[in-house]
């Protein structure tokens, strides 16, 4: 879902462009620093092979065909690193020469489909790729792979004020869980195949990295994406207090933010605010802690 | 000097500069200003000498899917608005077309690595561009020779594990091809960066390039 210009508000499209550049900064670092020299070419033929592939269509059913996406098989190949590198190469190519996706929306297109896309697609691998489960592995990591991507352009969209009605959200949501299912399978289906002429070519999950930190980034994103469906309604013990006590009503807001009362104020419906809410201060939760570490870490050297 | 060749002797890192100062000013104007960015494209077009056919085709490929969300956005936005996030997109495809004919894709590319874009990055997009054409026709090939051996008469079931395996086999090509271009690369001196096809140098007229459009954004946006 490549999103054209024109289509993201300002503060939006420019968030995700700042938000891209060390992304991919730090892709192109890994990758210079996981890769030979030699294969620095190979990631770009990697990239050629990815628009190539997706002209196999294979049908789907009612008159219509799909094809591979490819981020899942590029980060079962390459790593995610890499594979994000090059499914940004393949994007800017896209934007610039056959326009399917905008210059300006390339940073929100690259979050969605190099960073967000390839990262859902390789976890599942990696967590359980090595095992018995491995064809289920890869196939969570096609369907994830896709319904990721598709569901950060849609959320890009809502906080650019483009709201779909209900009745018609069901359409890209079908449309989107049809081409995950799709991409799942094709990418077990293409895995083996691979396998079939060099096993070496397929990349073994790394066993070096404990899976409890990727355990605990799933659990905190699914529990600030879903855990207000569960949460009390009542309030807490100390705002229940200065309510009793009339404290609350005397209370003066200095500034309001946009994520006010764990809800993003942007039009749409109050789950997806209350989710866009959940996974900002995820975010910068993150960003603060990992800046608070490396500096930490910095001073511990010197 | 014609105005084409004025146009197409720009160095490609101005033309990148004008361009995002032209998209941005396309994504902050209000609609109704619109329009004048639209008579300054076709200005730029004819100036140009840019085949007018090809620059529309190729920018129509925007359209299916921005009329997809434009009309989507019907309900919330009304149809005036939804006719102009299409024709935001439309008129800023217009303009990328526009800068690729005149500056030429490896000329932007290389522009994007002097402008800061990490080098691997650029790399991997110069050997996309290079051989995204090469390996289309491998995987045209693999097709005509599947299509050949009868494989539109098996079933659906069939069909995908058909897809899946031309698709590993071009992965393989891909791979075979990938290590002889480094071969031949490193035979001729490739020692990790794919060199400029032609020297560039900012002069006079590109700097007045960049502070034109964004003089010209200002202009609208404020006025």
């Amino acid at each position: 879902m490549h999103i054209p210009d024109g289509f993201l508000s300002t503060p939006v499209w420019a968030t995700l462009n700042a938000a891209s550049l060390p992304a991919v900064g730090l892709m192109a670092r890994r990758a210079r620093v996981h890769e030979e020299d030699s294969r620095i070419p190979l990631l770009g033929t990697l990239g050629a092979f990815v628009f190539a592939a997706q002209m196999v269509n294979f049908p789907v059913g009612a008159g219509t065909s799909g094809h591979l996406v490819g981020g899942t098989l590029l980060a079962c190949t390459l790593g995610p690193a890499s594979a994000g590198l090059v499914m940004t190469a393949v994007l800017v190519v896209q934007a610039f020469l056959f326009q399917d996706g905008g210059v300006l929306a390339l940073g929100a297109n690259v979050v969605s489909m190099a960073v967000l896309g390839v990262l859902a697609g390789y976890l599942p691998y990696q967590l359980w790729g090595g095992g018995r489960g491995r064809r289920v592995a890869i196939f969570l990591g096609g369907t994830f792979s896709v319904l990721t991507s598709a569901a950060a352009a849609l959320a890009f969209l809502f906080l650019s004020g483009i709201t779909l009605p209900p009745a018609l959200m069901r359409l890209p949501l079908a449309l989107f869980l049809v081409t995950g299912l799709l991409e799942g399978l094709i990418t077990v289906l293409v895995i083996e195949a691979i396998e079939r002429i060099d096993p070496n070519w397929i990349r073994q999950p790394d066993r070096s990295r404990t899976p409890a930190v990727a355990f605990l980034g799933v659990a905190a994103l699914v529990l600030a994406c879903g855990g207000f469906a569960v949460a009390s309604s009542y309030p807490d013990g100390l705002t229940r207090l200065g309510s009793e006590l009339g404290l609350a009503e005397r209370a003066v807001a200095l500034f309001s933010t946009p994520l006010a009362d764990y809800q993003a104020t942007f039009p749409g419906a109050e789950w997806l605010q209350r989710i866009a809410a959940g996974i900002a201060g995820l975010s910068a939760a993150f960003l603060l802690c990992m800046a608070a570490g490396r500096l930490l870490a910095a001073r511990k050297r010197a | 000097m014609t105005s084409a060749a004025w146009l197409r002797e720009r160095d490609a890192r101005a033309v990148l500069l004008a361009l995002l100062a032209i998209l941005v000013g396309i994504a902050v104007t209000p609609s109704a200003r619109l329009p004048i960015l639209a008579v300054l494209l076709i200005v730029i077009a004819v100036a140009g000498h840019v085949s007018v056919g090809p620059v529309l085709r190729r920018s129509a490929m925007v359209l299916p899917f921005a009329l997809f969300l434009a009309l989507a956005a019907i309900p919330a936005r009304g149809w005036e608005m939804a006719a102009v996030l299409a024709g935001r997109a439309w008129i800023s495809a217009l303009y990328v077309v526009v800068a690729v004919e005149s500056a030429t894709a490896p000329r932007l590319f290389s522009a994007l690595a002097r402008l800061g874009c990490p080098q691997p990055l650029v790399t991997v997009l110069q050997f996309v561009y290079r051989f995204v054409s090469v390996l289309a026709g491998v995987a045209s090939n693999i097709r005509a020779a599947a299509l050949a051996r009868g494989v539109q008469r098996a079933g659906r079931r069939r069909m995908f594990g058909v897809a899946a395996g031309t698709i590993a086999v071009l992965f393989a090509r891909a791979l075979g091809r990938a290590t002889r271009i480094h071969q031949a690369m490193v035979a001729r001196g490739y020692r990790g960066q794919i060199p400029s096809p032609m020297r560039e140098r900012m002069r006079v007229a590109d700097g007045l390039l960049i502070i034109g459009a964004v003089a010209l954004v200002l202009t609208i946006r404020t006025q």
